[in-house]
């Protein structure tokens, strides 16, 4: 009796623990999904499309860096003498402060990849599939162009034949086996990737579209930019031409309400703009443009600030300075705030606009000047002008001069949106400011971003930039 | 198996019978020499056979012997004592207290006990008597330099807070390196639930209710739980009801808490005179004016001679009230046993509105159904409260941080009384203001129960059914008050977040202990067990505010966003031990175990664990004998695997997670790539030891040696960024462990009544990387084959150039450089302590008694984050130590300390503020850590007032430290930035028991 208990005990456990090590052990994740299940249904693949625009919001992209770094790294922006040590290296061009954070753009890619490649076997209408595919090609190109301004020079600017682009993926990486080590494409190479997915989107996407989204008047901007770095100005004149004229689209705001535009959501002048919820999307206090650009919030770091070159160039009518910037004091300086980034959206936050109707004509003047249509040019750059309240540029600048001229107008519009060092660097101008006891020459090495160090230790046959 | 079984259970019935024939009964009373009380529960053995007794609660026997033979009166920490039985019928004997260690009881697996001299694994013991009474929230601290090989941090001072153990070295780069906590066979979930305050799951016990802590150290001892066993196992348990009268203790303590220092800032004036240094020569190098710029300076930081000073710490800092009350009552009638303790507990911290309060109840029961079934259930149930305070980070809003940093030219208040709001410089909060309007509560209400049922199927042989569930409900209350200055623009916020765990856990065994003949002795122990963990947060957050009044997120006038986590686990196991001993002199432990985890690949799911572990007592060996001051000398060596699967829970799958949103539509993202070979990490330990106990207990203690080699460990191999993916979890890593344990205790003097003992143990410890990633001596920048796990990564600080007062670092070429690029830095030391150790001093004399405790350790090189910001010259937004007086100022002059330069960056150099060897300091530190001095009253007066003790103490933490760490605590793990540092801790009380 006594051995039967014992071994019906035995048993009793062991059949115990047997099932457990079946059954038991299964767990599902309720936040995650497996892959399988994820894009199984289109609406998998509308949600995928929305993390590829999240990834644009951090501050680390257009949330705060793509906006500040190229204006401090050049010579539009200094920092207030009391300062939270934001962009402290940006400043002065030290080594390796730069814009290498984009690198982390390959994560959005890879989502967009993803999209593009299963977008066709997805379960709903032509219509929409297009529409998919055309607004992850954008972002894809819109993705890769901005790694190309930062971690290589533009295919015809060229320094010591150095004419390394980007690591070219276009594949989903959905296994590990897929995450192989690549070397990079010729900029050349990545320029062309960034072309046709732009023409691709352009030809998929339906006349208008939502301007939060990519949409087919932003393809032809964004590939007028792209072909004016490429220094391919017919075709740049004729992308912006198309955006320019495109139906429903951006408009070319009034000088009255040039100040008020950035407080619209869109931005009238924008083809696409980066929209933030403040509830979910705010960069708060720490982050924000608003709080690193004015003090109109209390608690703002209020550093960034125009410098006096800069704000020199702005003749005393100029709406830009009278109405979009103020002056205020910040730790007993004097200095200038500017009005892009109010806080219109909520405590903190502001949408980011990524290409506005000014630059695309500015895009088009630079190009008609550079074709040598120096009236056209003339035309498109005096409408900023007097829009501004600014004396309009004489006829009799021509050439080389008009250029110039163009090149000045762009760094007074487009004041911490994000140009200004990609442009003296398109150029192959030197950067000279009062923060620098050097200047840095185009040829210098600090013109490139260094590639992410544990990147290129990983990846032998990634080639780390010049100097680095 | 089942053969030999039977064929013992007729031996013993076959031995019952002869037995019987000669009966006859011996009566008698055990009373302790220590104090003449009679001793319930001591076991008393006719030598030689398996008849027994127990005494009773006044202390009697009554036992049934043979004529002739003897006696074997033992309990647990008296010396065993033998009677020759001859022809008495009434033996009453007094049993003396043993001094020596070995013979303590020490807790294993699974509801077994053993001796510590049959022991052959590292195991260490803190019993519950020496944390008894110590004003410690959680019993992590405890464990602080009283056990070799168990190196504890308080990773914050916040009181209740995280505390950072680690057996016998750090084992693992990915994977958790906490320790397995069981308290009362409950494997417990480590680590804290509030977001608000730091905090800890062992906060629900109360230490008072402990009786032991057993820390299992090498693979022999915690392989029986598999992988889980790996980073040790921390066994508590709690104290049971004993037979005998029921017996009152009331304990009260009251005392304070107090900073353990302030940093030595700069005065208003000093900082001023730095500022108008920085800016004139900043000035000069930009051939601005000279005058203008200290104009300037005078404006915004006053005039050296005329500026007020404001010690900003003093105003956040203060000394705090701390209350401790006990109370428990334990008895039974050796049928129903129980302990019920109940204790409150109230500490403030030492920054302005935070503290701890604690409400524990504990119910401890044991019931004997009949001959074969007992009942054991433990109930304790906790209460927590915390405010917590912002640390941990370069936060401008956290006190710790901002205190010392703000400028000390601005008062707290303005001329009208009110805050002075927002301040000027980069530390804009002012925080005696954010700190009283900025609510950061915890409230955590947990149970760590269990009730175990116990059957003796036949005697040996015992079924144990076990049913342990710990479940902690936290709240956390975040609230903004839209009156602080900041908190305006959002009109003030409350975030809510409640967050559960759930975690239960089951195990049905079998235990089987058999002595065959004098020589053989068996224990066996097989058994499976289940556990299932559950962990969800839910979370809802709210703006705009009327008031402070209206706290609840219902006066919201925004809600902005709800969050909810769901994560969950379950591991099952089989497992089986076997100890064997042949005359008590050779000891044998053999263990298995196979677990099956959750949490790993679908082709790497289960796993098998062995340990074997040896012992030789060879004092017991005729030809030691002969030396009688060798009481006890035991020779051990064990090795075996254990395994880590302290993993994130779904790291194995691949996944499609929450992506953000956009335009307010919710995205997924590809999260991770799945590995399905995913498997846990294995520690493979070998431990060799020898336990020694000399001229009769006066000397004893224990040395053991290690080695420890962990591997497969989890490594996040990186993968190209361009991939889309940063890294894979894969079993590639390898880490060697190794130590020294030395534990040493010494009886210096016990006559006349004075007793004075000392306590050593020192812990020296190695940590080696053996391989990474295939091919790689390096990840990154932080891991580095060959060298430990923890190494720092910084360029070389050699001063400042004489000549101009610029900082000098070294490039790496090795030549001087005053522009610093990535390339330039290189291992510089190890924030990995290369030993550790405490010191015990123990005095008695009659009722007077006196403890000195110093903890301390050595050989570390930590990075000291605040002097990233107050070494600055003076030269950035924010106030700087003392130390910053001995800027340059003159050519020539040679110092440590650059000029001061506004902004810190001097043309063509890097900033002042770079991370480099300037920050590094060593954080090697003794702390006097415990002083108790007590009296207790001579017990003739103690009778008279019917009770049978009155103590009164008084005890200090933390008391005095010895470093050469600037910061304000050398206790830390990597870096200490903003951190909340412990505090010193004085109290008095008094404890009766009647």
């Amino acid at each position: 009796m006594l051995k039967k208990q014992v071994i019906n005990i035995l048993l009793a456990a062991s059949a115990l623990v047997a099932t457990s090590c079946s059954d038991l052990l299964d767990t599902a994740p309720k936040q995650s999904v497996s892959p399988d299940v994820a894009l199984k249904d289109i609406t998998g693949v509308r949600s995928l499309l929305i993390s590829v625009y999240d990834r644009l919001q951090p501050n680390t992209y257009y949330g705060a860096r793509m906006m500040v770094a190229p204006e401090i790294m050049a010579d539009n922006v200094r920092l207030t003498n009391t300062n939270s040590n934001r962009y402290f290296n940006e400043r002065v061009n030290a080594p390796s402060a730069h814009m290498q954070q984009f690198w982390a753009n390959y994560a959005a890619i890879n989502e967009a990849n993803f999209i593009i490649k299963g977008i066709d076997g997805a379960n709903t209408t032509t219509t929409e599939k297009a529409q998919i595919k055309g607004e992850a090609l954008f972002l894809r190109a819109l993705l890769y162009f901005d790694m190309a301004r930062v971690f290589a020079y533009e295919p015809t600017k060229i320094v010591g034949g150095a004419n390394l682009g980007l690591i070219l993926r276009t594949e989903p990486t959905d296994d590990v086996s897929k995450a192989d080590f690549k070397s990079r494409s010729t900029i050349e190479e990545t320029y062309q990737l960034i072309e046709k997915d732009l023409k691709e989107a352009i030809s998929l996407f339906p006349a208008t579209g939502n301007r939060f989204r990519a949409n087919k008047a932003a393809a032809n901007a964004l590939l007028a930019r792209v072909y004016l770095y490429w220094e391919k100005y017919a075709d740049a004149i004729t992308y912006a031409t198309a955006a320019i004229d495109a139906p429903n689209g951006a408009t070319f705001v009034t000088g009255a309400n040039y100040t008020s535009a950035f407080t619209s959501a869109p931005n009238p002048e924008s083809f696409f703009e980066i929209n933030y919820v403040q509830a979910t999307e705010s960069l708060g206090v720490n982050e924000s443009m608003h709080s690193l650009t004015t003090n109109l919030t209390t608690g703002n770091w209020a550093d960034v600030i125009p410098t006096n070159e800069l704000l020199a160039l702005y003749e005393a009518t100029d709406i830009r300075r009278t109405s979009a910037m103020f002056s205020a004091t910040k730790g007993g300086e004097a200095v200038v705030f500017s009005r892009k980034f109010p806080g219109a959206r909520g405590p903190f936050t502001d949408n980011i606009p990524v290409i506005r109707f000014s630059e695309v004509l500015l895009i088009r003047a630079e190009a008609y000047a550079a074709t040598g249509k120096d009236d056209l040019a003339l035309v498109d750059l005096n409408r900023i002008r007097t829009r501004a309240s600014a004396t309009p540029v004489a006829a009799t600048v021509k050439g080389a001069d008009l250029i110039d001229a163009i090149m000045r107008e762009r760094r007074l519009e487009l004041y911490l949106e994000g140009h200004r060092f990609f442009d003296l660097k398109r150029r192959g101008q030197t950067i000279t400011k009062a923060s620098l006891s050097a200047v840095v020459p185009y040829d210098d090495f600090r013109i490139l971003a260094p590639l992410p160090v544990a990147q290129v230790q990983l990846n032998k046959n990634l080639k780390q930039n010049r100097g680095y | 198996m089942r053969k030999i079984l039977l064929v013992s259970i007729c031996l013993l019935l076959a031995a019952c019978v002869q037995l019987r024939a000669q009966e006859r009964t011996i009566t008698g009373t055990v009373t302790s020499s220590d104090d003449g009380t009679t001793l319930p529960g001591v076991s008393v053995v006719v030598k030689g056979t398996t008849r027994g007794a127990n005494t009773d609660a006044d202390g009697k026997y009554k036992i049934g012997v043979p004529t002739g033979g003897q006696l074997v009166f033992s309990f647990v920490g008296f010396e065993k004592t033998t009677v020759d039985i001859g022809s008495k019928t009434v033996i009453n004997i007094t049993l003396v207290p043993e001094p020596n260690n070995l013979n303590e009881v020490v807790v294993t697996a699974y509801g077994g006990s053993t001796a510590k001299r049959d022991i052959t694994g590292a195991v260490a013991q803190v019993s519950g008597k020496t944390i008894e009474g110590l004003p410690l929230q959680t019993i992590d601290r405890a464990l602080q330099g009283r056990a070799a090989g168990v190196q504890v941090t308080a990773t914050s001072g916040q009181p209740g807070g995280g505390i950072n153990v680690r057996v016998r070295g750090v084992g693992s780069i990915n994977a958790g390196n906490d320790p397995l906590y069981i308290i009362d066979g409950v494997q417990v979930a480590t680590g804290g639930l509030s977001g608000v305050a730091s905090s800890n799951v062992l906060s629900s016990l109360n230490p008072n209710d402990i009786e032991s802590i057993q820390v299992l150290k090498d693979a022999a001892a915690s392989a029986i739980y598999g992988a889980q066993g790996s980073n040790g196992v921390v066994l508590v348990t709690t104290k049971r009801g004993k037979a005998g009268r029921t017996k009152f203790k009331v304990s009260f303590q009251e005392g304070y808490t107090d900073l353990l220092k302030k940093l030595d800032v700069l005065t208003a004036s000093e900082f001023a005179q730095l500022k108008i240094e920085g800016f004139a020569n900043r000035a000069l190098a930009t051939n601005a004016n000279v005058e203008t710029a200290r104009a300037n300076a005078i404006t915004q930081f006053g005039d050296p001679a005329t500026v007020q000073n404001t010690d900003w710490q003093s105003y956040v800092y203060r000394t705090g009230r701390l209350r401790m009350i006990d109370a428990s009552a334990t008895g039974g009638d050796g049928k129903t046993n129980f302990y019920l303790a109940t204790s409150y507990n109230y500490q403030e911290g030492q920054i302005i509105k935070s503290d701890f309060g604690r409400g524990t109840v504990r119910l401890n029961v044991d019931h004997q159904a009949n001959k074969k079934l007992k009942f054991e259930t433990s109930i304790g149930l906790s209460a927590t409260t915390q405010n917590g305070a912002i640390s941990d980070g370069a936060f401008i809003n956290s006190p710790f941080f901002s205190a010392a940093l703000i400028f000390p030219n601005q008062p707290v208040y303005n001329a009208d009384g009110s805050y002075n709001a927002p301040l000027a410089g980069a530390f804009s909060y002012n925080p005696v203001q954010s700190v009283e309007y900025e609510t950061r509560f915890n409230t955590t209400i947990q149970t760590v129960s269990n009730f175990a049922l116990n059957y003796e199927i036949i005697p040996g042989l015992k079924f144990r059914s076990f049913y342990g569930i710990d479940y902690a409900n936290n709240r956390d209350d975040a609230y903004r008050d839209p009156i602080v200055p900041q908190f305006a623009s959002t009109g003030g916020s409350s975030t809510v977040s409640n967050r559960y765990a759930l975690n239960w856990n089951t195990a049905q065994t079998l235990n089987y202990n058999k002595r065959f003949g004098t020589d053989h002795d068996l224990s066996a122990l097989v058994g499976g067990e289940y556990r299932q963990e559950v962990f969800e947060t839910v979370s809802a957050t709210g703006q705009g505010f009327p008031n402070g009044l209206f706290r609840t997120l219902a006066a919201a006038a925004r809600p902005i966003t709800t969050t909810g986590t769901y994560s969950t686990w379950r591991i099952a196991s089989l497992f089986g031990s076997a100890n064997y001993s042949y005359k008590d002199r050779l000891l044998g432990t053999a263990t298995l175990r196979y677990d099956g985890s959750s949490r790993f690949g679908s082709n790497n799911r289960y796993g098998l664990f062995p340990a074997v572990s040896v012992g030789y007592r060879i004092a017991e060996e005729g030809f030691l004998k002969k030396y009688s001051w060798l009481t006890e000398l035991k020779l051990f060596a064990g090795y075996g695997k254990a395994g880590n699967n302290s993993i994130d829970n779904f790291a194995s799958r691949a996944l499609f997670g929450l992506g953000g949103q956009y335009i307010d539509l919710p995205g997924i993202r590809p999260s991770q790539l799945g590995n399905a070979n995913l498997s846990w990490e294995v520690a493979s330990t070998i431990n060799a030891g020898v336990n020694y106990s000399l001229f009769n207990g006066r000397v004893f203690g224990e040395v053991q040696v290690y080695r420890k080699i962990n591997d497969k460990l989890l490594l996040s191999r990186p993968l190209p960024d361009d991939s889309g993916f940063g890294s894979i979890f894969e079993n590639l890593g390898k880490v060697e462990n190794k130590g020294l344990e030395i534990e040493f205790s010494h009886v210096n003097f016990n006559r006349g009544g004075f007793r004075w003992e000392t306590n050593w143990n020192v812990s020296f410890q190695r940590n080696k990387i053996l391989q990474l990633l295939p091919g790689q001596t390096n990840i990154g920048t932080g891991l580095w084959v060959g060298q430990p796990i923890s190494i720092n990564w910084y360029p070389t600080y050699t001063g400042v150039n004489p000549a101009d007062g610029r900082s000098m670092w070294l490039d790496s070429l090795g030549n001087i450089t005053y522009t610093l690029q990535a390339r330039d830095s290189k291992i510089q030391g190890s924030s990995y302590a290369k030993g550790f150790g405490g010191l015990t001093n123990r005095i008695t004399y009659k009722g007077l008694s006196l403890e000195v405790f110093f903890q301390g350790q050595w050989g570390n090189q930590v990075l000291n984050n605040n002097g990233f910001f107050m070494e600055s010259s003076a030269s950035a937004g924010w106030n700087n130590m003392q130390s910053q007086l001995d800027r340059w100022t003159t050519p020539g002059q040679i110092t440590r300390v650059p000029r001061p330069y506004e902004g810190g960056t001097e043309p063509g150099s890097s900033t002042i503020q770079t991370f480099s060897t300037k920050q590094l300091e060593n954080a090697s530190y003794i702390r006097l850590k415990q002083v108790t001095i007590g009296y207790d009253l001579p017990s003739g007066l103690v009778r008279k007032l019917n009770m049978s003790q009155v103590r009164v103490f008084a005890q200090a933490i933390n008391l005095l430290t010895w470093t050469a760490y600037t910061g304000l605590d050398p206790e830390i793990l990597f870096t200490e930035i903003g951190r909340y540092p412990q505090s010193k801790q004085i109290t008095g009380g008094i404890q009766i028991e009647f």
